[in-house]
């Protein structure tokens, strides 16, 4: 792996991780258990939430709105973040403002 | 601990709880093997807020999820986003059977003779994650996901003068490229991993196996790294054959580093099943002597330079023992054994070697082994065989020789278990090989092979001595513990000269009020030991 490839993946990978303490902070607040929140979300195997707290793997974009709706969060709101996330350069050029802050 | 169990692959009953160190240990082997085999991938694993542990294989060029495995309420899951619904089930190695099943991409078809190769679980496990990761990737994801220089027969030491050659003209159709270069690593991550097993009853050399896989597609593939051996068929003493060879210096750097992965003192015990169109099938299982590889060299450089021969491959028929836990499996189990030469001729017999036939009773020759001891006519040993049987179980043995002690094998396996040392020094009775008790030393050789249950009779118990150490002589009410603890645990069996020593595998048991260490000694001067949990009634009785 190129240097700059190596500088890419540990950016995100942090980023990943990043996701996974909001998406758990979040849950918490709501007294969620990561099983609750896989019934609630669809996911078919509540590990799976384990496993993006961890910072591996994304939310499948079909699942965002019940993933926002589990969590409280305004679903706009909701998938703007992950996309801070999951797609940093797309998400700074449709929010370039936020992304200066 | 110097000799890994893969107890992963065997069907078990269902725990909870993170993942074993066997089970993290096979995870971290597969990953390894394709790595080596050019496959770029990375683990990770955690546990939820239930306790259920789960593992992921990522693509390392973007961290995406390959395949996540998990372990919940006692029930494993494989799934894999790329591919389609998880696949669910109480056994591991079942529902790996079940993916590769549903998801025949990269599976070798059955030949055209009709014989179906069914490869090692961990191969499977190999399969299933370079399978997965095929699926999720595009024709570009494809090449950026399997590094060319790791499968280029270029870069390979490997000069075959064999059937299966590697060669760097992958493809001449560039959009089949990475195709071929992903199925060249996926077979060279399943041929690393199932390499070192042997057919001898269709008559055909792991060699030809691997000539099989590549043939199922009717196309150019190549093998990510070519073996060799030169097997030509040898008569045992009962007119059986068995199958011999060489392996060649440079092949055999090649396949055993590959196949147990740099060793790191890890012994291995796999199996291989194969089938013919007769409608019988074989479990096959090898034995491989391997040296700890802290002192800095591989384990196998003993195998390569240990002697002015090259190393030594023998494979022989038993239809004494059978191995196979599975009910539909029949015939005779196929038992193989690697072993550094020692000078002199190569051996052309059983009785040459001599057959370490842990089942006991066996018709075999009881010569010595080069390098693992015989037991057979130790009595505790084959009294946990005859309780294994009782019980229907089977157990990883693992044998000490040289310097590595019984006591230092445990202090560390329950370091490895525990994540500490054990909570009290109770294995003190497990006697000393080398009487000083010390840890495992570098220059250590262990084997590891499966234990098959076998009938005995109840041994009986006369002077205890051990390096100056009395134990209790082992009697009906020792019996009744030892039979308790066969039955209730999951536990290695480890022996070092004269001593034995059942040592339950499951941490969790360790800080529970039942967990005891005893040892008893044995009529012929050997001494039995057990370090696990029994039950209540029968821990307050020790």
């Amino acid at each position: 792996m190129s240097a700059n490839a190596l500088n890419a993946f540990v950016d995100v990978h942090e980023l990943r991780k990043e996701a996974g303490r909001w998406l758990k902070g979040l849950r918490e607040s709501r007294g969620l258990s990561q099983r609750e929140v896989a019934e609630k979300t669809g996911t078919e195997y509540y590990t799976f939430v384990s496993q993006l707290e961890t910072g591996r793997g994304r939310i499948p974009a079909e699942h965002y709105a019940l993933w926002a709706e589990t969590l409280g969060v305004e679903p706009k709101v909701f998938v703007r973040t992950l996309m801070r996330y999951y797609d940093p350069v797309t998400h700074d050029i449709l929010f370039p403002r936020q992304a200066a802050q | 601990m110097p000799a890994e169990l893969l107890s992963f692959f065997r069907p078990a009953v269902a725990i909870s709880g993170d993942w074993s160190s066997q089970e993290i240990a096979e995870f971290y082997r597969v990953e390894a093997a394709l790595v080596q085999a050019g496959v770029r991938v990375f683990v990770d694993r955690g546990v939820t807020d239930e306790g259920d542990p789960w593992f992921v294989f990522c693509r390392e060029t973007d961290g995406e999820v390959i395949v996540h495995f998990a372990r919940i309420n006692g029930n494993y899951l494989i799934a894999a986003e790329s591919i389609g619904p998880p696949i669910r089930g109480s056994d591991f190695r079942n529902a790996l059977a079940e993916f590769v099943a549903i998801n025949p991409t990269l599976i070798p078809l059955p030949s055209a003779r009709g014989a179906k190769l069914m490869l090692h679980p961990a191969s499977l496990l190999a399969v299933v994650v370079a399978t997965a990761l095929y699926h999720m990737s595009g024709t570009e994801a494809v090449a950026s996901s399997f590094d060319p220089v790791a499968v280029d027969a270029k870069h390979s030491p490997i000069h075959g003068s064999v059937s299966v050659e590697t060669s760097g003209e992958v493809s001449v159709d560039s959009n089949r490229k990475w195709s071929d270069w992903q199925i060249a690593a996926v077979v060279g991550a399943m041929i690393a991993l199932a390499a070192t097993e042997y057919s001898d009853s269709t008559k055909e050399t792991f060699f030809n196996l691997a000539s099989k896989i590549l043939d199922t597609t009717n196309d150019h593939i190549v093998l990510a790294h070519s073996v060799v051996a030169d097997a030509s068929p040898v008569p045992d003493l009962d007119g059986k054959v068995w199958t011999h060879g060489t392996l060649d210096l440079n092949d055999a750097h090649i396949l055993f580093d590959i196949s147990i992965l740099s060793g790191g003192g890890q012994a291995v015990s796999q199996q291989l099943q194969i089938g013919s169109n007769d409608g019988l099938s074989q479990k096959l299982s090898t034995s491989a002597t391997i040296q700890d590889s802290s002192a800095g060299d591989h384990w196998w450089t003993a195998l390569i330079h240990g002697g002015n021969n090259a190393p030594q491959f023998l494979a022989w028929t038993d239809t004494s023992s059978s191995i196979s836990s599975d009910a539909n499996a029949k015939g005779a189990d196929q038992l193989a054994l690697v072993f550094p030469a020692q000078g002199g001729p190569p051996p052309t017999s059983l009785a040459d070697l001599g057959h370490s036939n842990s089942a006991g009773g066996s018709s075999s020759p009881d010569h010595p082994v080069t390098t693992s001891e015989t037991f057979d006519t130790q009595t505790a040993v084959v009294y946990v065989n005859s309780e294994l049987n009782a019980a229907n179980k089977i157990a990883p043995l693992i044998s000490l020789s040289g310097n590595l002690s019984v006591q230092g094998v445990i202090s560390h396996g329950a370091s490895d278990v525990l994540g500490s040392a054990l909570p009290s020094p109770v294995v003190e009775a497990a006697g000393h090989s080398d009487g000083s008790g010390g840890v495992p030393v570098a220059t250590t050789v262990a084997s590891a092979s499966p234990v098959v249950g076998s009938t005995a009779s109840l041994p009986q118990s006369t002077a205890p001595s051990l390096q100056g150490t009395t134990y209790e002589p082992f009697n009906a009410a020792a019996g009744e513990i030892l039979d308790a603890f066969v039955r209730q645990n999951t536990f290695e069996v480890l022996t070092s000269n004269n001593n034995v020593v059942l040592f339950d595998t499951n941490a969790a048991d360790f800080s529970g009020p039942d967990f005891i260490s005893r040892t008893w000694s044995m009529s012929d001067g050997s001494t039995i030991s057990i370090v696990g949990t029994v039950p209540h009634n029968l821990a307050v009785m020790a």
